[in-house]
């Protein structure tokens, strides 16, 4: 009884600090040396030849993935701001901005730009593997396979071949994809790119419902070169498979993304772990600061679906996040959350059209069969 | 005597240290999480240079304080000069020495026209924040820009990153704005027009309040505001705390215990009188400063707020750790004198014609006062069926003084911060 009120006192205090957080909280330096901010590296964003814009810009894109911080999305664009939406402007620039919108999750923008460009500069490799991912993240696999086959016939035999592995492994055929990405693999000796095969072959296991082969394949990966996106994908899989701890455990060294954030929320939530509320409060003020900019909703609509489904448990919100999604990318983790949330609210009529736009897309993958079998409606 | 008293109060102020070490150890748990892109804001508000209290220039003398935040991470990519050593690493020192090139740069691309003119803007440093993703610096202005259109030209950034926004805030001569300007595609607002419409319907709604009272007799100034006083404190929960503070220690009728029971007269009269004294001082108290404030005599200062929170807070540690000297019903009406203050602001809104604010006033205290009587009423209809219990003490009293201590330690921070 003595140390109740007193407890209850500094956990109301502890919340009643975190509120004023969120907003803005003064703070007072103390000295002179006190450090205020730690820097990234400079980035010069005010550039006249198109050599380096395109040196910038790369950089600045390269902060934003490393830092998971979009403001240097917003440096990059500064950096190209001269040949921005140029119908003229060189091809690698044009590609870059194509990145940037991308980036951004501006897919259509970013197609656009890339068609112009390619129909300009045919033999651009980095064009067409770009163009091919929005492609197959849009679930376009025969245009996606024709994109491929552009990377391998400008040049980049190696990236063309793993284009096209990763779209031949969506649309079922898991064992050749594993067969040729681990032949790949034997045939270059750079970390990064042996780590980027290896993660191809994780999640190509991963929809062939192999799970203890995917998250060896992940972590051999990560063990190469560690990436942000790989690391996602590895967390989604331990948490999909009950393993929060081990999900926490692997994204704690990773920058805090709305996506990571989301991710350590529901790992605390699955643990019982009462600070899943603090950084579900914490991912409702981002999203907020998202509406206040006039960021567009479809942009963010996967992770507000995510939050819905396994933090608020608010299924019928999470449909409406869930379709709003599926406008824009119809990766199989979008097809997972549009059909799981749809089939949690009790859409019957929405789950049977899904099921049906699921088998004509031609993708093919394990975690999706028990939401696809029409026998369980619920 | 001396040393044991220094060492008390040492004790009791490592105690009230406790919540700023608390969010202190909060801070550092969390890292700086970036998110979104760039954003700078603005909030505007009410200038805190005392206002005049005359019915006809309080609406038109207030000039408006601006505030401006930009990230320091912004800040190093447009000012090349920020990380001097070039470490890449800011310390307060580099930016201590950059104010001025900061405050210059904030100058020249973010203006504001008043009414067609241009209406220079003198920025100063203010603070540094802690905002979700990553430190902030926090500048400072104020404008006289009482009529006309109210634009902001928001040009910063613009070379630096094409996303970079102005997200503007707050009030704007008692209207809530929302605004966001872009130095790429819109870098410029109309703040007054963005809500002309809605300070239009206020002041159409004003001028029929104003209208009405002009032809009202005084007993219907007082019919209209005795109402009101009820409401306000009724629905003013500080003040409620502050009374159940006040009224928690005060004993009325002792517990169940049976050999106490001949006791139970004997006690109940001190109680009684007790809780009179009490609330009868907390009455005098704000009786006097309601009036006084409401009649422009006085003007009660921006800490009002954050002080009836605090009140409430010492008033249930004092049930807590009681202090002998120190006499209830005296802290009742010191404390009474805060909480009128913040009762008057209500008062001062109303812009009643200097006839009828007699009447007004009268009808305000006299409501206020009802509606603390009936609280009053309740809490010992409560107590009477409470008290009885053998661990009233520990629950009710101490448990009751620790949860209103929380609630006002809450408010505190709450109002200091939104300050």
């Amino acid at each position: 009884m003595y140390f109740f009120y007193p407890t209850c006192l500094a956990l109301l205090l502890a919340a009643s600090c975190a509120l004023a957080q969120a907003a803005g909280r003064d703070m007072q330096p103390t000295s002179d040396s006190q450090v205020l901010e730690t820097l990234p590296a400079r980035v010069r964003t005010s550039t006249t030849t198109p050599q380096a814009a395109a040196l910038a810009a790369r950089q600045a894109i390269t902060l934003a993935r490393e830092t998971a911080d979009t403001r240097y999305l917003g440096r990059a664009q500064a950096s190209l701001a001269r040949w921005w939406n140029q119908s003229d402007a060189p091809v690698e620039l044009a590609v870059l901005q194509a990145t940037v919108h991308q980036s951004r999750h501006e897919f259509a923008a970013a197609r656009t730009i890339l068609t112009q460009a390619l129909q300009r500069e045919p033999g651009h490799a980095q064009g067409w593997l770009t163009l091919a991912t929005l492609e197959r993240v849009a679930g376009n696999y025969p245009t996606a396979m024709a994109a491929c086959a552009q990377v391998t016939r400008a040049g980049a035999a190696l990236y063309g071949a793993a284009c096209q592995l990763e779209t031949a492994s969506l649309q079922g055929q898991h064992d050749e994809a594993r067969r040729a990405l681990a032949a790949l693999q034997r045939q270059t000796t750079d970390a990064s790119t042996q780590a980027w095969l290896g993660s191809l072959s994780a999640e190509s296991e991963e929809r062939a419902g192999r799970d203890s082969a995917a998250l060896a394949a992940y972590q051999a990966s990560l063990a190469l070169a560690p990436d942000g996106y790989t690391a996602l994908a590895a967390a989604d899989l331990l948490l999909r498979t009950s393993q929060a701890g081990a999900a926490l455990k692997l994204l704690a060294d990773q920058p805090a993304s709305d996506a990571v954030l989301l991710r350590r929320a529901y790992a605390f939530k699955l643990q019982k772990d009462p600070q899943w509320q603090a950084l579900s409060t914490e991912l409702q003020a981002r999203f907020a600061a998202l509406d206040q900019r006039g960021d567009d909703p479809a942009t963010h609509a996967r992770e507000r679906a995510l939050a819905y489904l396994w933090l608020d448990a608010d299924a019928a919100k999470a449909w409406q996040s869930a379709k709003l999604n599926l406008t824009l990318q119809k990766e199989p983790l979008d097809w997972w959350l549009a059909l799981q949330s749809a089939q949690r609210a009790g859409q019957t009529a929405e789950l049977a059209r899904l099921r049906t736009e699921v088998a004509t897309s031609g993708l093919r993958d394990a975690r999706l069969s028990h939401l696809l079998s029409a026998g369980k409606t619920l | 005597m001396k040393p044991f008293i220094s060492m008390r109060t040492a004790i009791q102020t490592v105690r009230l240290a406790l919540p700023a070490m608390l969010c202190m150890l909060l801070n550092l748990a969390s890292p700086a999480w970036a998110h979104k892109a760039s954003d700078a804001y603005l909030q505007l508000g009410q200038a805190s240079a005392p206002a005049s209290h005359n019915a006809t220039s309080s609406t038109t003398d207030k000039s408006t304080a601006l505030k401006y935040s930009i990230a320091l991470r912004d800040l190093d990519a447009a000012l090349d000069t920020l990380d001097i050593d070039n470490n890449r690493s800011l310390e307060w020192g580099e930016v201590r020495q950059n104010l001025p090139a900061i405050q210059a740069w904030v100058g020249q691309g973010l203006l504001l026209q008043c009414d067609g003119q241009n209406a220079p803007l003198s920025w100063a440093f203010e603070s540094l924040e802690q905002r979700s993703d990553g430190a902030y610096i926090r500048l400072g202005s104020t404008a006289a820009c009482p009529r006309g259109d109210f634009v902001i030209t928001y040009q910063l950034m613009q070379d630096v990153d094409s996303t970079h926004r102005l997200l503007v805030g707050g009030q704007l001569q008692g209207q809530s704005i929302a605004a966001v300007a872009s130095p790429q595609n819109k870098p410029t607002v109309n703040l007054r027009a963005a809500s002309a419409q809605a300070v239009q319907a206020v002041q159409g709604a004003q001028s029929v309040q104003s209208a009405l009272p002009a032809q009202q007799s005084g007993p219907a100034a007082f019919m209209q505001f005795f109402p009101e006083g009820i409401h306000h404190i009724a629905t003013g929960y500080d003040h409620l705390a502050f009374l159940l503070a006040l009224m928690l220690p005060i004993m009325l009728r002792r517990g169940s215990d049976s050999a106490q029971a001949a006791q139970t007269l004997h006690h109940q009269r001190p109680g009684l009188v007790a809780l009179l004294r009490t609330v009868t001082g907390f009455t005098i108290g704000h009786c006097i400063t309601l009036v006084t404030a409401t009649l422009g005599w006085i003007t009660p200062p921006t800490w009002v707020e954050p002080a009836i929170a605090i009140s409430i807070g010492v008033s249930a540690w004092l049930n807590l750790y009681p202090v002998r000297w120190l006499r209830q019903d005296v802290l009742a009406l010191g404390f009474g004198l805060v909480h009128g203050l913040g009762f008057s602001g209500l008062m001062r809104e109303a812009n009643v014609s200097d006839a009828l604010l007699p009447w007004a006033l009268a009808g305000f205290n006299l409501g206020v006062e009802a509606g603390q009587i009936a609280g009053v009423a309740v809490w010992c209809g409560l107590h009477w069926v409470v008290a009885r219990w053998q661990r009233y003490e520990q629950v009710v009293v101490r448990g009751g003084s620790w949860a209103l201590l929380a609630l006002a330690s809450y408010w505190t921070l709450q109002r200091l911060s939104s300050a």
